[in-house]
């Protein structure tokens, strides 16, 4: 008999049954993937760089062989091990792409050999690289996909003054320098190619150069001691650094986890109302089971069985399901970094019967009020829908608005429970879509390059090597002096081409300082051509003069000094001592760095890294004549590499298109979850509401008016929901994104940049019509209830 | 002076579907209504009394036939135009006293009045007359309460007056006293006989001899057919409530009641 029961219940409430097993499966799939992605993701850069088998320090040098670093190491007490790579440096003008220059590359480029490599890179398939085919080259993932460079093309390195010619044979995944925030990359090519081009280059002191990978004892005493004797040192990276060289993978990674805490979130608020809605509608059935004598325990058994049914079949095609959607989202961080999933499909199934047990603890849950409930009463519950409880809260006769828009304001406030599930899961998904937007559209402002260091500029020209030639600087003894030259010279050949401007550039000396017994090797910025006034501060005054020094907060607290304290720095020429002024932040080298004023006197050898040469017009050109200048200048210097600075600090950061692609996948995900929960809620609407229908027909609304009345209720609700989700989208944006940006540097905090137009407008109204239109074509079902079903519902 | 015709059903035919077996619920109905008149129509369970009642409303759609109302073949009317008819020229009562469950008693009862556009009043003018109603059905006291805080006699008294609200020319009433108890029953249907007495006609279906014995007129159906009409008012026209309701009975007899 049970069966029977059951076989007619499942035909007689085909649509409610069908919605509560859509929603099963959704929850299934967001939930089972959701949680594999978190686990995945949580430790991945641990996880990636253990496997990789970076060490604690990374120290890059431009010496031949790393003889000196090598003894170096071996003499210092805190060192426990260490691995050397010979390298050859080159910089992207020295690299051609199909016979071009790269469209964007790191500032300095890594040629070695792949015997020699002294950390483990791994292909597509996450496969340790061990062997490249004579002149095949192996290029990092990111320099591939920031360059679209695929595997075939040709590559051809200028070292010395002879181009070699190699064809790509793939792409790989580097712990050490693979992050989109690390200046560096590497290319692999073969033993015997390698010794060809080094053989060659034997005397070119600024080609050979190598890089070690140092684990120690003790990172403070270590740091110490490499930083007072070498003075060779390029870069000194901690594996804390390294890691937080990720945070741009791992902004990524963290929207992913947010995205599948909200699907879990909205899976389960969207589970709990369809069981409990559904099992109101059995009252009816319930009652007259018990009026005929059938034991409360049989019939919540009824329930369970029915319930668990379409949980079990419901969850076994979610768990299918599932297992492609997580990839999909994993894909998106996985391209540079390996992402293994951590429980697999394991964890699937324990996810998707865990949805089987919600379901059935949510029926237990919703049944027990069975129990309480007397045969008469059930009945009535489940069919003339009595309440003790007063619900008509606004009155029609005292609200002057139309009745149909009267109607759905008093269905929403009278159940406010009911239909707060579409508010939340509609807030949840514009508040995921906003931090992401928020993020990209901040990552992308102007206003951030003073967060990052530099000052602003009309435009930043990152093509350099024409006027002020690395070697000349590295060999100068002032280099100031020298750098000033080569931007006269570009000064001038602006205005051979009627472009009066005044350029700078954004010098950075690799230098230690010390403050007491404390040392810390930093970059030291110079800014020449503007003035140290242009920057941002946020504690004490500007350096004024070449005594003075301003320090990041980071590095200030590292050194134990604060303004007015005198620190020294370690030139290559000798000791200085300067008195720091002034704190700022500086997002470029994860919150690490000093700056000292324009007049400061700094010898070849100390500089470390080229970045670009701001331009500033001098007759304040308006957005359309920068823009046609900056084609200009793309002609004068014959480079595609001239940038606002919106896109000049997206070419250093690097994230704001990998931003924009999750923010697509989460626009799809959002409007698919709009989509079902609103097309689904409003089916349970329809079916709960079959006689309240019929009633209106029956007195003369007509079907549209009834439509109006279902679509205004969502109309209502969406605007609660957009409201909150735009009074929450800062906050919210800070609570998610502001860790992420404190770990670059931003001690002190950055300015969001929220663009009215997408935030206030684009983005609420497309979830917003989305929702709408998925209700108003659902409404349509509202048609196919007659009047004559005022005598009985479903 | 010969009332003018209402209503008037010519042929009505209406088959159900059933597991692929055709089954005529109504076979070739003809009757009138005449303005004003209250008539009631009676038959066994499963006769098709309902059907019929719902058919000639617009509330479901026949087979065949015509159903000419105010001169208008509704049959031939859309889902717009039926749902205009119901709003502005005829009233409905049912068994079950079917109201809008987040709506207070008054609010249920103005619905109509506030959803037509034929009649131009204001919001405050409307709730007047509303209230009139209700005090007129002596609900009035309940006016702001939920249709969950009153009692069945009450609830079918404010469905009458919802019924009411928009002045209808005709009320179609299935079994208004089906779910009341005697007392109740006979109060519900005074008041239906005031306001028929007003000019409202009314076509109510019944099981009920006592309700049937206040119509006019009454209708009796069996199987999809009228197989008889008896005209109380005609040939009891100043006989008591008892002899009515004995005269009803003794007709009904005829056909096996």
């Amino acid at each position: 008999m049970y069966l029977q029961i059951l076989k007619k219940d499942i035909k007689r409430k085909v649509t409610m049954n069908i919605i509560l097993f859509l929603f099963v499966l959704l929850s299934s799939m967001f939930i089972s993937s959701s949680v594999n992605n978190i686990l995945t993701i949580a430790d991945a850069t641990d996880e990636y760089l253990n496997k990789a088998g970076v060490k604690d320090y990374l120290i890059a040098t431009l010496e031949k062989e790393g003889s000196s670093i090598r003894e170096n190491l071996e003499d210092n007490d805190y060192v426990e091990s260490f691995n050397i790579e010979e390298v050859l440096y080159i910089t992207y003008k020295d690299i051609l792409l199909n016979g071009s220059v790269l469209d964007e590359s790191d500032a300095t480029s890594l040629i070695m050999s792949v015997n020699q490599c002294g950390i483990f890179l791994f292909n597509e398939k996450n496969e340790v690289i061990d062997a490249v085919k004579e002149k095949d080259i192996w290029i990092s993932a990111k320099t591939m996909n920031n360059n679209n460079i695929k595997i075939g093309d040709s590559i051809k390195l200028l070292c010395g003054n002879v181009y070699y010619e190699f064809k790509v044979a793939g792409s790989f995944k580097d712990a050490a320098l693979g992050a989109e925030m690390i200046g560096m990359t590497r290319y692999l090519i073969n033993e015997e190619d390698y010794n060809e081009i080094a053989t060659n280059n034997t005397d070119n002191y600024y080609l050979n150069g190598s890089v070690a990978y140092v684990d120690v004892k003790d990172n403070a005493l270590f740091e110490k001691a490499i930083s007072q004797k070498d003075s060779t040192i390029i870069s000194l990276t901690s594996k804390d650094s390294l890691k937080m060289a990720y945070i741009m993978n791992m902004i990524l990674a963290g929207v992913l986890i947010v995205v599948s805490i909200c699907l879990i979130l909205i899976a389960l608020v969207v589970l709990k109302f369809t069981i409990s809605f559904t099992i109101t509608q059995e009252y009816r059935e319930i009652g007259v089971m018990k009026a005929i004598g059938i034991s409360n325990f049989k019939i919540r058994l009824l329930y369970l069985i029915k319930y668990f049914t379409i949980a079990i079949i419901g969850t076994l095609i979610g768990f299918v399901a599932g297992i492609p959607f997580g990839k999909l989202l994993l894909e998106s961080v996985s391209f540079s970094i390996i992402l293994e999933s951590k429980g697999g499909i394991l964890i699937n199934i324990l996810c998707s019967l865990m949805v089987v047990l919600i379901v059935v603890l949510f029926c237990i849950r919703c049944t027990r009020k069975i129990n309480k409930l007397s045969p008469v009463n059930a009945i009535r519950n489940g069919n003339f829908g009595e309440r003790f409880k007063k619900k008509s809260i606004i009155k029609l006769e005292k609200v002057p608005i139309k009745t149909t828009l009267f109607m759905a304001l008093n269905d929403v406030v009278s159940s406010l429970k009911r239909y707060s599930i579409v508010a939340i899961a509609f807030s949840l998904c514009l508040s995921l879509q906003l931090i992401l937007v928020n993020s990209r559209n901040t990552l992308l402002s102007d206003g951030l390059n003073k967060d990052f260091g530099f000052v602003i500029n009309d435009l930043y020209v990152l093509d350099i090597s024409s006027f002020l030639q690395l070697e000349n600087i590295y060999k100068s003894e002032n280099a100031t002096e020298t750098v000033y030259e080569g931007l006269e010279k570009m000064e001038q050949l602006l205005e051979e081409n009627n472009i009066q401007a005044k350029c700078n550039y954004e010098m950075s000396c690799s230098i230690t300082l010390k403050y007491k017994d404390n040392y810390s090797k930093n970059l030291i910025m110079q800014g020449i051509g503007s003035s140290t006034n242009q920057y941002k501060y946020y504690e004490g005054t500007p350096p004024q003069n070449d005594k003075e020094i301003a320090l990041t907060k980071i590095t200030a607290n590292r050194l134990g000094a604060n303004i007015g304290d005198k620190i020294e720095l370690l030139c290559s020429d000798g000791s200085r001592e300067y008195i720091v002024t002034a704190l700022f932040q500086c997002m470029n080298n994860l919150g690490d760095g000093a700056r000292v004023h324009e007049s400061n006197q700094i010898k070849g050898n100390d500089v470390a890294g080229l970045l670009s040469i701001g331009i500033n017009f001098e007759d304040e050109p308006n957005e359309n004549e920068i823009d046609e200048r900056k084609n200009k200048i793309k002609e004068i210097f014959n480079t595609d590499m001239v940038y606002t600075p919106g896109e000049y600090l997206d070419s250093i950061v690097g994230v704001a298109a990998s931003i924009k692609g999750i923010e697509k996948i989460v626009m799809l995900v959002s409007v698919l979850i709009l989509v079902f929960v609103s097309v689904l809620m409003e089916y349970s609407f329809i079916a709960k509401e079959r006689r309240e229908i019929a009633i209106m027909k029956a007195i003369g609304f007509k079907s549209k008016d009834i439509m109006k009345i279902h679509v205004a209720r969502f109309v209502i609700l969406i605007i609660l929901a957009v409201l909150i989700s735009l009074l929450l989208t800062v906050p919210l944006t800070e609570f998610t994104v502001g860790p992420i940006f404190n770990m670059m540097g931003a001690s002190y905090g950055i300015e969001y940049k929220i663009v009215a137009l997408e935030v206030y407008v684009i983005y609420p109204i497309i979830m917003a019509l989305t929702t709408i239109i998925s209700v108003a074509l659902t409404s349509i079902a509202i048609k196919r209830v007659k009047t004559t079903e005022v005598a009985g519902a479903e | 002076m010969e009332k003018a015709t209402l209503l008037k059903v010519n042929n009505l035919c209406k088959t159900y579907i059933v597991n692929k077996r055709q089954n005529n619920v109504l076979k070739n109905v003809s009757f009138e209504v005449k303005e004003g008149e209250m008539v009631a129509v009676m038959g066994p369970s499963g006769s098709g009394k309902s059907t019929l009642l719902y058919t000639v409303s617009g509330m479901d759609k026949v087979t065949a036939g015509e159903v000419i109302f105010c001169d208008k073949d509704i049959t031939k009317m859309n889902e717009n135009q039926l749902a205009e008819l119901r709003l502005d020229e005829m009233g409905f009562i049912f068994q079950q006293m079917y109201m809008l469950q987040n709506l207070t008693v008054l609010d249920n009862i103005i619905l109509p009045a506030c959803q037509t556009k034929k009649k131009k009043e204001s919001k405050k003018e409307t709730v007047k007359r509303g209230e009139d109603l209700m005090r007129k059905l002596g609900i009035i006291d309940v006016a702001d309460n939920d249709i969950n805080e009153i009692s069945g006699g009450q609830l079918q008294r404010a469905c009458i007056a919802r019924s009411l609200i928009n002045k209808p020319k005709i009320i179609f009433a299935d079994e208004p006293t089906g779910s009341l108890n005697r007392n109740t029953s006979e109060e519900v249907m005074e008041e239906l006989s005031n306001i028929n007495s007003s000019g409202t006609a009314i076509m109510l279906v019944t099981h009920d001899i006592k309700v049937a014995s206040k119509c006019q007129r009454v209708l009796y159906i069996v199987d999809g057919n009228i197989k008889g009409e008896y005209k109380l008012e005609e040939q009891m026209c100043n006989a008591s409530i008892r002899e009515r309701e004995r005269a009803l009975n003794n007709w009904l007899s005829e056909f096996g009641w």
